[in-house]
């Protein structure tokens, strides 16, 4: 090829440009158009191929269950009742208080199931090691004045806000909240309260001070008197709060039953499973927002899902409480109730099968690892284990019953239908023994439960709740 | 000059003056001078000329115009005080003595100006002329000398000062030069003449120096013009055995300062021009004058080695003493002159070493001219300055539209921070805290080396010490004149087309911009886009002439590159290999490339560049980007930068220049080098990548690769254009109207100002208040739904090249872990831990609620005041302790080896410079002999 004339206006290369327009120079050889064109032809398949496959994008990082290896959480040691402290693995260390009085003797040690009577106030129990898990129980008969009922609770951590959707504060339905600082810092929460009529204006509700290390309590008939159905809300604004509901009826339908918060008003929630008995179920449900609710209950039966006619629109208009007793149609079985609302709303079940005692079904997340079941809290006392699979596969479900050394006694292991409830009597299925616990742990995840405790007409109802092994917590990474 | 005829008392009885004419290779000059001598108004009474060796016509010329008995003849290596000294034994009596030198040519009235001032008084011995500089004959050379204290020669005239009358007053000096010097006949014999250890050089200071302590005094007389061509200190006199070396002048004024200081004063003066001497030794060295370095040294070993010599001549001198140090101390120059002299040498230095390619390979032209020699002329007609100089008005009004793009980002004040981008540090000497400190002030602490870059731009920071944020500035905000210039440059290489080539060049700035690079704060695509063009054309230039110095160059641009953005490493090192495969480049220099390459980015190699997919993680910190696979074909990388279809005409044209046959070899090469970028560029948006210190999952920024494969093929476009006339087809007009939608419409984005994260402001990675507080501050961003991102800062964040320095992995874990237990069930153990690590305050900037709860029950934090809604602030009870993390003791090394090699690199790669060779000029052919009367 030979050198292109210069045009005209082009500057001229000058001496030094001669031999230094390298690449402008000639090409050796003539390159045939074919092999030219399949360039563009290269880029377009380069361009496709990543097109299928797609760029790559940031994975989200949902919550993800986080290790703890420390927990500490607030029992009621009311008189006549007993306070039991467990663990699934054995811990570091315990430590054991009772603000403004002397802690039952007994309950330091991380190794074993221990059990301690009540002497009035709260005990604390704080207590160390990886993958421990530690729970506590308050167990017992609740005196007359607050219902004679049969109790069985678990002790609440401080962890979030509470929830009761099932108080009140008279008509002889008396419920006092138990506020108990875990921190060495002042806690302070904010109670609000809902009715049938609406919200309800609450005295001296704002800005309830906790000291470091201390409990209060606070009845509800001293904040709004003469309501008999509310539902809380404690919004911890400071502090490491433990909150637990002590609830009493003394009405036609007594009964007694420590509560643990439900869950946060949400659209979809699981109940935990009722156990066997038709009459006296009453589902409660508040919503707490503006905008009207509509609720559709689907239950899951012994024999699989279907929805109760009478339930399948329930209408929660916003700021109000609104409870609902349980349609025939939902059957006498062992049945876990599904709710998908349009707002967010919360919700439990008060089952008071007798009108002698009640339990109470909140709302709980599907386990997320092994969940502890007192089975000695007394020797006539072993629990109905209610089991429900949310999912439509169904679950395996271990069973494995330990001594109060944590030696292994007996194990089994259930099956849970998919989308179903499965009872499961404890003694029967285990040689329980000397048996003072049993550790629940689902093959996999979408399985909720309860622990049903009855003592003649007495009964008291236990959501399992997994052990404090992990925690639903963030994902955490450095910043980009 | 009638009407100003002097009264000259003298005339009524004449002094005599013996004139010595020293001649040695003058035939090129000694025409003119002759002639000059013969036209003197007041001539000398009698004549000496001494030849010195020479072998040129001007022996002839001198006996020609004296007479064989005039004219003595020296052997070479006759020095021209010892020539003089015999010129003058064979005068006859005379009262005065003039030296004249055979390329000095004098006025009619030269001498009589000189006898002017010589006769005002006694004690007047030398008496020396205004020397201007021949041929300019405007230029003042010399209106008296004198010495520095370490020995520099000092007119005390500027460089080129051109003579305007500022000089014309008698005045006392040490010195005047040998040039038509005249000296008192008496005073001549008394000193004994010139020092024969100064042969050529120095001879006239160390005498006039003489004179003065002896109580003499030296005068100019600036009535006295001579015309001087300083051929000896030029070099321009023709070198022939015997003659001094060059490193005699250096030599000489050791020599002259060690032999007339006196007393106490001397061993100070010893060692400061023995250190001196080698630190200028280290000077030359770095600006690549060995010939100057040797000639220091040499100097040194002469005078230093021969202590008897220096002895000899200082009892020679000591005889004629008469005045102390203090009597003559005003004519020496001030004590401050030397440090201005060596800051002058300093910026010699630094401009040669910044002198852009341009200027060493095309003499005068500079980066922004673009004019042949024949359009520099004629400044005042002709056709207006864009036509005349369309490269230079291009390169003003990019600037002028990065002002009007930048808007307010333009200024001084708070540094530039957004986006990728952070803060630059108060001062220069932030940055070469970081290069060679072992504990950085950031979050976590870290063990990590310095990165590159921040080598760089503590270098680039120097001239602007205080205020470093400029060298950011500029790179950032005009970045499009910047590559545009870069590219025009390497453009010239391409082809000889202006108009098209002025196109793509702008084109190629304006598609730096386009990819909202500015916007985003990428403060590394910005560099590393602006050096590539310098990058393809060094390689281009080693294609065409292969040699160790280009591979060493190219070697040198590819680690600026890759140390601002490490992807084109491994872009440069496939290259490479291919170029060599193909042996379009020698197998040895490809490999020298990538070692040079490799080992300037020294450590930085192996934690970035050439560790998979962390080679995206560019200057500043690893913002995620956002491309798929069609926004890199239209030369974009993610958001914020110009509407994606200004490219399509370009591809358009690329592949319809692969068409004409005559420039298809060329277009195939531009476009198997797109294809190059496009492959890097696909692959980056697959891919994710980690750092060092636990942040992972962050997808690439790929605006380096994809700003390859659009110049590749914009340059295939151009190729193609080259070899087409536009005039003689309308349809190539219509493609070339075609080729200016990509231009002209990213110029109006442009121009438009678009905005994105980066602003002028201080940084507010943290609340100012925490800034005071003992310990780091913990920032949590994110939620507990789709996770929480942690940070670890110190004081008020990191500056620009901190962010590249990564917690260890351990510690950045152990955050982590104690940050989700705390955001999970809080508990003291985990506060504690944070404390432990150096936390003192945790910030959420945009508190989530479910974050803000959960710290809010952790036992061991207070709430405290945010400084602006929706965020958080918290404060730990427990002290924090301060976090000892150091690199270790060889860090510093290294980073220093490597600071070491870059500047060898840099010297190993400027131009040598080399004495300039003295041409045979031709020289008249035979001139008219001048005959001078006796």
């Amino acid at each position: 090829m030979s050198r292109p004339t210069r045009p005209e206006g082009a500057e001229a290369p000058g001496a030094r440009s001669t031999g230094r327009r390298v690449a402008a120079r000639a090409p050796r050889r003539r390159v045939p158009v074919a092999l030219a064109v399949v360039l563009p032809v290269v880029a377009a398949l380069v361009v496709g191929l990543a097109q299928l496959v797609g760029p790559a994008r940031t994975a989200a990082t949902p919550p993800r269950q986080v290790p703890l290896d420390r927990a500490a959480y607030a029992c009621p040691a009311d008189e006549g009742l007993t306070v039991a402290a467990g663990q699934v693995r054995a811990g570091r260390s315990a430590s054991v208080t009772t603000p403004g009085g002397d802690p039952p003797t007994g309950l330091d040690a991380p190794g074993r199931w221990r059990t301690a009577p009540g002497a009035g106030g709260v005990v604390t129990i704080d207590q160390a090691g990886a993958g421990s898990g530690p729970v506590g129980f308050t167990a017992g008969r609740a005196p007359r004045s607050a219902g004679r009922g049969l109790v069985v609770g678990s002790c609440p951590d401080a962890s979030g806000d509470a929830w009761f959707t099932d108080t009140g504060s008279g008509g002889e339905h008396t419920t006092t909240l138990v506020l108990t600082n875990l921190g060495d810092t002042p806690g302070v929460a904010d109670v609000r309260l809902w009715g049938p009529a609406g919200p309800v204006d609450a005295v001296d509700a704002k800005g309830l001070l906790v000291e470091p290390r201390s409990t209060r309590r606070v009845r509800l008939a001293d904040l709004a008197a003469g309501e008999p159905l509310l539902a809380v809300h404690v919004e911890r604004v400071r502090g490491a709060l433990a909150v637990s509901a002590l609830d009493g009826s003394t009405a036609d339908s007594a009964g007694t039953e420590l509560q643990r918060s439900t869950l946060a008003p949400r659209r979809q929630q699981v109940l935990a499973p009722l156990p066997v008995g038709e009459t006296g179920r009453r589902l409660t449900l508040v919503n707490p927002g503006d905008q009207v609710a509509r609720v559709r209950v689907r239950a899951l039966g012994q024999d699989g899902a279907f929805t109760p006619e009478g339930l399948t629109a329930l209408r929660v208009p916003g700021g109000r409480v609104v409870a609902v007793d349980l349609p025939q149609a939902v059957g006498s079985g062992r049945v876990a109730l599904e709710l998908s609302a349009s707002e967010p709303v919360a919700a439990s079940v008060r089952v008071a099968p007798t009108g002698e005692d009640f339990g109470t079904a909140t709302a709980t997340t599907p386990l997320t690892g092994p969940a502890v079941v007192p089975v000695a809290l007394d020797e006539s006392r072993r629990p109905e284990l209610v089991l429900g699979a949310t999912s439509g596969r169904a679950v395996r479900v271990g069973l494995t019953a330990y001594d109060a050394s944590m030696r292994r006694v007996d194990a089994a292991t259930v099956r849970v239908a998919g989308t179903s409830t499965l009872g499961v009597d404890l003694a029967r299925t285990l040689d329980l023994g000397d048996a003072a616990y049993v550790v629940v742990r689902p093959a996999s995840a979408g399985v909720v439960g309860t622990a049903s405790y009855t003592d003649g007409d007495r009964l008291a109802l236990l959501p399992l709740r997994p052990a404090p092994v992990t925690a639903a917590g963030p994902q955490v990474r450095p910043a980009p | 000059m009638e009407d100003e005829v002097p009264v000259r008392p003298w005339l009524a009885d004449p002094p005599t003056v013996g004139a010595v004419l020293v001649v040695h290779h003058g035939g090129r000059w000694l025409p003119k001078v002759l002639a000059s001598f013969a036209q003197m108004d007041v001539a000398p009474t009698a004549w000496r000329v001494v030849d010195v060796a020479s072998s040129d016509r001007g022996a002839d010329l001198v006996r020609e115009s004296f007479g064989p008995d005039r004219v003595l003849y020296a052997g070479s290596g006759t020095g021209f005080g010892e020539a003089v000294r015999r010129g003058i034994e064979a005068l006859p009596p005379t009262d005065w003595v003039w030296l004249l030198h055979d390329d000095a040519a004098v006025t009619p009235d030269t001498l009589a100006g000189l006898l002017d001032e010589a006769t005002t008084a006694d004690d007047v011995a030398v008496v020396g002329p205004k020397i201007r500089e021949w041929p300019s004959l405007r230029r003042l050379l010399e209106v008296g000398l004198t010495i520095t204290s370490t020995g520099a020669r000092e007119t005390g005239l500027e460089t080129g000062e051109p003579d305007a009358g500022q000089h014309d007053w008698a005045e006392d000096v040490l010195a005047v030069s040998s040039a038509g010097m005249l000296v008192r006949r008496s005073v001549w014999d008394e000193l004994g003449g010139f020092d024969p250890d100064l042969p050529l050089f120095f001879d006239d200071i160390d005498f006039g120096w003489r004179v003065a302590l002896a109580g003499y005094r030296t005068r100019t007389a600036p009535n006295g013009v001579i015309f001087h061509a300083e051929a000896s200190r030029r070099g321009s006199r023709p070198r022939t055995a015997g003659d001094p070396e060059p490193w005699e002048a250096r030599r000489a004024a050791l020599h002259t300062i060690l032999t007339n200081t006196r007393g106490l004063r001397l061993p100070w003066a010893a060692l400061r021009l023995a250190v001196g001497t080698l630190l200028r030794v280290l000077g030359y060295l770095v600006a690549k004058d060995p010939e100057a370095a040797g000639d220091e040294l040499v100097a040194l070993r002469e005078v230093y080695g021969r202590p008897g010599r220096l002895r000899a001549a200082r009892r020679r001198k000591a005889a004629t003493v008469r005045r102390r140090h203090r009597d003559v101390k005003h004519l020496l120059a001030p004590a401050w002159l030397p440090y201005r002299h060596g800051l002058d040498a300093i910026r010699e230095v630094a401009v040669a070493l910044v002198r852009p390619e341009t200027i060493e390979t095309t003499g005068r032209r500079s980066t922004l001219g673009d004019t042949a020699p024949d359009e520099a002329e004629d400044l005042d007609d002709g056709p207006p300055l864009w036509r005349r100089r369309p490269w230079l008005v291009t390169v003003l009004l990019l600037v002028l539209g990065s002002f009007v793009s930048a808007g307010g980002l333009v200024g001084l004040g708070s540094p530039l921070v957004g986006g990728a981008l952070p803060p630059t540090p108060e001062t220069t000497g932030a940055w070469w805290q970081l290069m060679v400190g072992r504990t950085p002030d950031v979050g976590l602490g870290s063990t990590d080396f310095p990165p590159t870059y921040a080598g760089l731009l503590a270098l680039l920071g120097v001239p602007v010490w205080f205020s470093p944020g400029l060298v950011v500035t500029v790179l950032l905000l005009f970045c499009v004149p910047l590559a545009a210039m870069t590219a025009h440059r390497l453009g010239r290489l391409l082809t000889p087309r202006r108009g098209p080539r002025i196109v793509w060049a702008v084109g190629y700035g304006l598609a730096v911009a386009a990819t909202g690079a500015v916007q985003q704060g990428r403060l590394g695509t910005v560099v590393a886009l602006v050096v590539l063009p310098v990058v393809v054309n060094t390689a281009l230039q080693l294609h065409a002439r292969p040699g160790r110095q280009l591979a060493l160059r190219l070697g040198l641009w590819v680690a600026v590159a890759g140390a601002f953005a490490p992807v084109v490493v491994p872009m440069v090192l496939v290259a490479l290999a291919v170029l060599a495969a193909r042996r379009l480049l020698a197998a040895v220099d490809a490999a020298v490339v990538a070692a040079v390459a490799l080992v300037l980015l020294g450590p930085w190699t192996v934690g970035r560049a050439l560790r998979p997919w962390r080679t995206w993680w560019e200057a500043g910190y690893p913002v995620p980007g956002r491309a798929d696979a069609l926004d890199v074909v239209l030369g974009r990388a993610g958001s914020l930068g110009a509407p994606a279809w200004l490219t399509v005409p370009v591809i358009v044209l690329a592949v319809l220049a692969l068409l004409p046959t005559r420039s298809r070899g060329t277009v195939v090469r531009c476009w198997a080098v797109a294809l190059g970028g496009l492959v890097t560029a696909v692959v980056g948006t697959l891919v994710t990548f980690g750092t060092g210190g636990g942040a992972r999952d962050l997808t690439a920024w790929v605006a380096v690769p994809a700003v390859v494969w659009f110049a590749g093929l914009a340059t295939a476009v151009l190729m193609a254009a080259v070899d087409l006339d536009l005039r003689s087809r309308p349809a190539a007009a219509g493609l070339a109207l075609v080729a200016l939608v990509m231009p002209v419409g990213a110029a109006l984005w442009w121009l438009s100002g678009p905005s994105g994260a980066v602003d002028r402001a201080e940084p507010s990675v943290v609340p100012a208040y925490l800034t005071q507080r003992p310990g780091s501050t913990l920032v949590l961003t994110g939620s507990l739904d789709d996770g929480v991102r942690t940070r670890v800062v110190a004081g008020d964040g990191p500056f620009l090249g901190q962010e590249a320095l990564e917690p260890p992995r351990d510690r950045a874990e152990e955050l982590d872990a104690a940050v989700a237990r705390l955001l999970t069930r809080p508990s003291p153990d985990d506060v504690a831990t944070l404390a432990r690590l150096g936390v003192g305050a945790v910030y959420a900037p945009d508190a989530d609620p479910g974050v803000a709860d959960r710290v809010d029950a952790a036992p061991g934090v207070e709430q405290a005041g945010s400084d602006r809604p929706g965020s958080r602030v918290w404060t730990l009870d427990a002290t924090p302790r301060r976090p000892e993390v150091s690199a270790p003791v060889w860090h510093p090394l290294v980073t220093g080896l490597q600071g070491v090699v870059w500047v060898v690199a840099v010297v190993m790669t400027a131009p040598v410079r080399r004495r300039p060779v003295v041409e045979d000029v031709p020289e008249d052919v035979d001139p008219e002999p001048v005959r001078i009367a006796p």
